[in-house]
């Protein structure tokens, strides 16, 4: 006899595959047979199998019956049925709560709307649409089982152990490495081990080599096709996870029985799409056109990397550190890749759409805004000049430089030209080029960084020694003597060059007084030859040197007379000064450019500098964050080189701060003990600044036409980041709705007032939007919503006097002639005076 | 008969003083007198004090968190809403207090 019961799937996300291994585990505890059957689809599993049990595709609320039959099924079923209505949803919260939140800002219109979307770092801002070109995909089980055909099976026995051993082996080596591990990875071994011990797909296996009579290993194949398929129908983002657990375990296996790895080949890039991958080499980046890369999406890939530091000069939104990406992502799916929140939506709808859209115009705006930006001298309010430059990677980066602003060249890493080359470019090769640099830059400075090979920039035209500690080996100028031919042909071309415009030279890696010595006299035995040759060249070029090794720092007075100038390259430095690698996210937090250590490092070696009458720059990433800009400026820096979007903003703040001001700060910022004292210096630092009145004409729209709830949030924080109020309009976003989700801010009388304290946002500010037509707020008993009044306040200290100005509006809001004359008021410029009157 | 009150919500900028402003307008109109302390961003305004608490014939919390000081109030009739009621419901509110505590 067997005992039945039927209930309702209790979690929301469905019956994906962790409570499938909870339900699973359980039901080990059972020596009889439970079956498992979705009533709504009629699909039957077998619940002691994780795989059978995510193809039933329980979504929320469907009707389950379960049929248990054995020794003691009915005490079990009973059992069974409490732990399904009230354990599993218990054990399914806990298990949420521990996923970490990725530093992705998921729109909330993408959670209304039950979209997939998958997530990781914002890496380079914007908005691509696309479809999706996979670079090393999964594996291609079809052509693995092509390519197994015609092999000859063993006896069924002897393939059938062959298989099971290699179960068994993998079982104890996942169960070795489980002792060994946590969180995240610990996750992703008991998924893997789940699989690996699952009763669906081994006796799948067992069932084709029995009558298909195949091998072990194109049984295993033709599984593993099988479930990837079967997970694929759902449109959840945790079956895709197991369908890449489900290719993970079976090359796994394959591997085991003699398999090799199937490593997918390169592909090319034909036509515009969105590139999917696990990292991006720079030589792959380069090898594609840059006009059919709308997008980025990585697994890997850190923020520092050379990719993706191109990417963002080249304005390509990026998302990275989005885990198992590549298989998650199908080839030709089409996605919208949000670069400024760290989102990938896979395969959009109409509403997302219809977001996406109304974000791209906003964007449109802030670059327009920007361009205005771009074209501010670079130079305080007080009239101290401070060069403003560009880093690029690539001589077509420079139209993109000057339209962002760029007053000079602060770093051309000359080494990206050798990726992806099989030989090292001749000197009149690379002459031409730099030539040509030197005319296009009309006038303006360029800084050549001569070949920076080593580190992580590997290249195959130099065969380099494989190191265990690259960034802190054999690298930058420490290369040059050995291959002494490649160093010379690039300075003789960089000489000829710096005829046709002023270039100037930079070494990297310097970390001695006598190896700058070593490479000026190796200058001057260059301009020699070029002499004899009857060459043209330029003797009087300028040369520099990375500062980004801290004993250049500690002696910077001894190294001024040696060189005409200095560049911090940050990224270096920091990794270097706080022994923290920068491309591991563990010890990311160790990147720290607000630390006092580090800012007394520079303050000496700039103040040395200067008393040598040499000239100081900044080229790392950190010199295009705009928020630090003041403490740039007190430090005494003479030129700031940036990915050159950065370029507007920084310009746009450098021409309000004052020099006095900026030195005092900092002053102050080298007393203080941590970094976190200088984040908050700085925030009492910008806070004392504002002189901004709550409310300007360009925060009021009288005629907005939003669709829904999400999409008045939206123009909201569009708004306010349009009139320069918010930094972020994303991170901005997510706090309004925070708000909104403790409870709706309808009040009744169609109006509601969305409002936030947020770090984003710069000073107190107002906004007020009519709607053209009225909107559900989504609130309990909520009438429609024509009327919004939002507010945006800033985190941290209070500014008290503005402050006050909200609660006086918030109270005028109650009075029904007060909100009357708001829907009447004809213009803007009435709405602001309205305002003003109420708050005085 | 005369009323006190305390209004409060988590952010403290906005429904806070709505709630305030709807009490004290609606009070008005029917003819009671009520004093409101807010506690917001700016923290406690218009505090209540101790005679006027005393001589309150009830206390309202207009609250979407714990009000401070709660112990000024300790042995009154306190009557707890939503600062959401409030704002949109002052005179339903009003009229509860005022059929509960009988004048």
């Amino acid at each position: 006899m067997a005992v039945e019961f039927t209930f309702e799937f209790p979690l929301p996300l469905g019956l994906h595959a962790r409570p499938a291994s909870f339900i699973q585990e359980k039901c080990q505890n059972f020596s009889g047979e439970i079956v498992w059957e979705n009533l709504r689809n009629g699909r039957k599993a077998d619940a002691k199998s994780v795989l059978s049990l995510v193809t039933s595709d329980t979504q929320h609320r469907d009707e389950c019956h379960i049929v248990i039959a054995g020794d003691g099924e009915k005490e079990f079923a009973a059992e069974f049925k409490q732990f399904l209505i009230q354990e599993l949803p218990l054990k399914e919260e806990a298990a949420l709560k521990e996923i970490p939140a990725a530093g992705a800002i998921i729109p909330r219109i993408v959670l209304d709307e039950k979209e997939v979307c998958i997530t990781g770092q914002p890496a380079s801002s914007g908005i691509a649409q696309g479809k999706v070109f996979l670079l090393k995909s999964g594996v291609d089980w079809e052509s693995f089982l092509a390519g197994e055909e015609g092999k000859k099976a063993l006896s069924a026995e002897a393939e059938k152990e062959a298989f099971l051993k290699a179960v068994s082996e993998i079982q104890s080596e996942i169960k070795q490495a489980l002792s060994e591990k946590s969180g995240v990875e610990k996750n992703i071994l008991q998924a893997h081990l789940a699989i690996a011990s699952d009763r669906a797909f081994i006796s799948r296996v067992e069932e084709l080599i029995e009558k298909g009579n195949s091998t072990a290993a194109a049984a295993i194949g033709q599984a593993a096709k099988e479930f990837s398929q079967l997970l694929l129908q759902a449109k959840s983002q945790y079956l895709r996870e197991r369908m890449a657990d489900v290719g993970d375990v079976a090359l796994r296996l394959l591997e085991k029985l003699g398999c090799e790895r199937l490593i997918p080949p390169r592909a090319e890039l034909k036509e515009p799409a969105v590139v999917v991958a696990e990292d991006l080499f720079p030589s792959d980046f380069l090898s594609f056109k840059p006009e059919f890369v709308c997008g980025l999406v990585l697994e890997k890939a850190g923020q520092t990397s050379h990719t993706l530091i191109m990417a963002r000069g080249r304005g390509i939104p990026a998302v990275t550190g989005v885990a198992e990406a590549s298989r998650l992502i199908r080839p030709d799916e089409e996605v919208i890749v949000d670069g400024t929140r760290g989102v990938v939506v896979i395969s959009p709808g109409e509403a997302v759409r219809r977001y996406y859209q109304k974000e791209l115009e906003t964007e449109r705006l802030v670059a327009e805004g920007r361009r205005k930006k771009a074209q501010l001298p670079g130079m305080t309010a007080d009239g101290r000049k401070i060069e403003i430059a560009a880093n690029i990677g690539h001589p077509e980066e420079l139209r993109k430089a000057w339209q962002d602003g760029a007053e000079a060249v602060g770093i051309f890493r000359t080494e990206l030209l050798l990726y992806g080359k099989q030989v090292l470019p001749t000197e009149e090769d690379q002459y031409q080029l730099y030539r040509r640099v030197a005319e296009e830059a009309e006038g303006r400075p360029i800084i050549l960084r001569t070949f920076d090979i080593g580190g992580d920039k590997p290249i195959p035209s130099l065969s380099l020694p494989q190191e265990p500690n690259p960034f802190l080996g054999y690298r930058g100028i420490r290369i040059y003597q050995e291959h002494y031919e490649m160093f010379r042909s690039q300075v003789r071309a960089i000489l000829r060059a710096a005829v046709h415009g002023p270039l100037r030279i930079m070494f990297p890696m310097v970390a001695l007084v006598e190896e700058v010595r070593w490479l000026r006299e190796q200058v001057q035995k260059f301009c020699a030859e070029l002499k004899a040759e009857g060459v043209p060249f330029n003797s009087e070029i300028e040369i520099g040197i990375m500062l980004e090794i801290p004993s250049v720092a500690m002696l910077a007075d001894k190294f001024a007379p040696e060189v005409d100038f200095f560049s911090v390259g940050s990224n270096d430095l920091i990794q270097y000064f706080f022994a923290a690698d920068r491309g591991n996210p563990r010890v990311k937090y160790l990147n720290q450019p607000l630390n006092p250590a580090l800012l007394r490092l520079l303050k000496q070696a700039i103040d040395l500098a200067h008393a040598e009458g040499k000239w100081v720059g900044l080229c790392g990433e950190i010199a295009g964050d705009s928020r630090l800009t003041p403490v740039f400026v007190g430090m005494g820096f003479d030129e700031l080189s940036m990915s050159s979007g950065f370029i507007p903003e920084v310009k746009a703040v450098l021409s309000g701060l004052r020099t006095e001001e900026c030195e005092q700060l900092v002053a102050e910022a080298m007393k203080a003990a941590t970094a976190e004292d200088n984040a908050k210096l700085l925030d009492r630092f910008y806070q004392a600044r504002f002189s901004e009145e709550v409310i300007a004409p360009e925060l009021v729209d009288l005629e907005a036409d939003c669709g829904s709830k999400a999409e008045v949030i939206q123009r909201v924080a569009a708004l306010f980041q349009l009139s320069g109020r918010v930094s972020n309009r994303a991170a901005f976003e997510l706090a309004l709705w925070k708000r909104e989700d403790d409870v709706a801010t309808e009040i009744g009388f169609g109006l509601a007032i969305p409002h936030c304290q947020s770090g984003e946002v710069r000073t107190p500010s107002i906004a007020l939007l009519r709607l053209k037509q009225p909107v559900d707020w989504q609130s309990k008993e909520g009438q429609p919503v024509d009327l919004v009044v939002a507010l945006a306040i800033p985190s941290g200290e209070k500014v008290r006097q503005k402050l006050q100005l909200l609660p006086k509006l918030s109270r005028k809001l109650i009075h029904e002639e007060f909100r009357e004359a708001l829907r009447q008021a004809r213009t803007a410029d009435e709405v602001v005076h309205l305002i003003k009157t109420a708050t005085d | 008969m005369k009323l006190v009150a305390v209004t409060a919500c988590p952010t403290g900028i906005a429904h806070t003083y709505m709630a305030a402003e709807q009490l004290e307008r609606v009070a008005k109109k029917m003819g009671f007198s009520i004093k409101v302390e807010t506690q917001g961003a700016m923290g406690i305004e218009n505090e209540l004090e101790e005679n006027d608490i005393k001589e309150a014939s009830a206390v309202i919390f207009a609250v979407g968190i714990p009000v401070q000081k709660a112990e000024r109030f300790e042995g009154k009739k306190i009557f707890e809403f939503s600062v959401q009621e409030a704002i949109k419901n002052a005179e339903g509110i009003l009229q509860k207090v005022k059929e509960e505590i009988g004048c």
